[in-house]
């Protein structure tokens, strides 16, 4: 509010590009109490003003599995037909979990280890090229190639996009779309009924206890 | 003066931004020691114009200023063996025709600089009526061109918690 008393408007803001949401993915703002002026001070907080808080993740399905060369066989193999769907379905989730963490392993170390590889062979080829060489330079870059598409198709399933152009693996645009929307679901302050913020994080863990019940989300 | 040393009590922050300041000289000088950081950078208020100032701990955070205006002062953050960004703290004029000026004028750095850049302060601009509680319809056209600068710029909103307006 400027200009005149009973004339408001949010005209205090912060903005950034993209490569600072990417650097800062925890950065916030928050609009402080205002008193003395008729500005509401900005607070930024580059690393985010909560510790936040370890919490349990439900199951969800990644569209990557499907590209590895085990999955069919994991779902044929823990799928009994005469069990309910829903019955089949918890337990093939809780499978997957597990393959997930032991088997289908971390995208993103992969690429690196496969990528570490890749660069110390070619550099032994430069000085002859054995056969076996050859031959193990060629899965390994086909195993990369396979690797950055389960992650493009990661980010892509993570930004919630249904479209994928055949060979694009450019990911920084997922990878945006994912951190804005991770940043936009998370709930940094709560407003009780007397209109006090609450912003720890312990409480706004827990909404349902009693000062917020049937208070407005902000 | 005291609501702004008690939020810094609470929220100890390594960098202040001050705008609309209307002191200058001496006495501004006086308040940057009053407030106690280390390093103050001013736009000094002059006639109608103004000011915005600048604070922070060197012990704390390392910055440089790069370049000032009457609307907005741009720094830069040198983290501890991290990548640098920059700061632009805003303060836009009231007066339409500066204010498009600043707009074009901040542009220009978006290409001279490739670092990461984040601008905060006072717009005084909305994007939507919902920012205002009187939305007159001629607002309507001066939002859609700041929300066709953001975007036009690639910026993303930082958003918001705490009080609307």
């Amino acid at each position: 509010m400027h200009w005149e008393t009973r004339k408001e408007a949010r005209l205090d803001r912060a903005l950034c590009d993209a490569e600072w949401r990417v650097r800062f993915q925890e950065g916030v703002v928050r609009h402080l109490i205002r008193a003395g002026s008729d500005h509401s001070p900005l607070l930024i907080a580059t690393e985010g003003f909560t510790q936040s808080l370890p919490s349990k993740k439900p199951f969800r399905f990644h569209s990557a599995w499907l590209y590895h060369h085990q999955f069919e066989n994991l779902v044929k193999d823990n799928w009994d037909s005469n069990n309910l769907l829903a019955q089949n379905l918890s337990a093939l989730a809780s499978k997957l979990v597990v393959w997930n963490r032991e088997v289908f392993g971390d995208l993103f170390h992969k690429k690196r280890r496969l990528w570490a590889r890749i660069e110390g062979i070619q550099r032994k080829l430069e000085t002859g090229a054995p056969w076996f060489l050859l031959k193990l330079d060629r899965r390994f870059r086909q195993e990369l190639a396979q690797t950055l598409d389960q992650i493009a198709i990661m980010w892509l399933q993570k930004a919630r996009i249904d479209h994928l152009c055949d060979g694009d693996r450019n990911t920084k645009y997922f990878h945006m779309s994912t951190i804005i929307r991770r940043r936009f679901n998370r709930i940094d302050a709560l407003r009780d009924r007397e209109d006090r913020w609450c912003t720890d994080a312990a409480m706004v863990k827990k909404p349902c206890c009693h000062p917020f019940q049937g208070a407005l989300l902000c | 003066m005291n609501i702004l040393q008690e939020h810094m009590r609470i929220h100890k922050p390594s960098i202040i931004g001050l705008v609309e300041t209307r002191i200058s000289g001496r006495r501004a000088q006086e308040v940057c020691d009053k407030i106690g950081f280390t390093n103050c950078f001013r736009v000094e208020a002059q006639g109608f114009q103004e000011g915005i100032w600048v604070l922070w701990n060197s012990h704390e955070v390392e910055a440089e200023i790069i370049d000032s205006r009457d609307q907005f002062v741009i720094m830069e953050i040198i983290p501890p063996k991290r990548r640098s960004w920059l700061l632009t703290v805003i303060y836009a004029s009231p007066h339409f025709h500066l204010r498009d000026a600043l707009w074009q004028d901040l542009q220009r750095y978006d290409t001279d600089y490739h670092k990461p850049w984040l601008l905060a302060g006072d717009f005084n601009e909305t994007v939507c009526l919902e920012e205002r509680n009187h939305g007159r319809p001629e607002m309507l056209r001066r939002c859609n061109r700041f929300k066709y600068w953001i975007e036009n710029n690639r910026l993303i909103d930082l958003g918001f918690s705490g009080p609307k307006f």
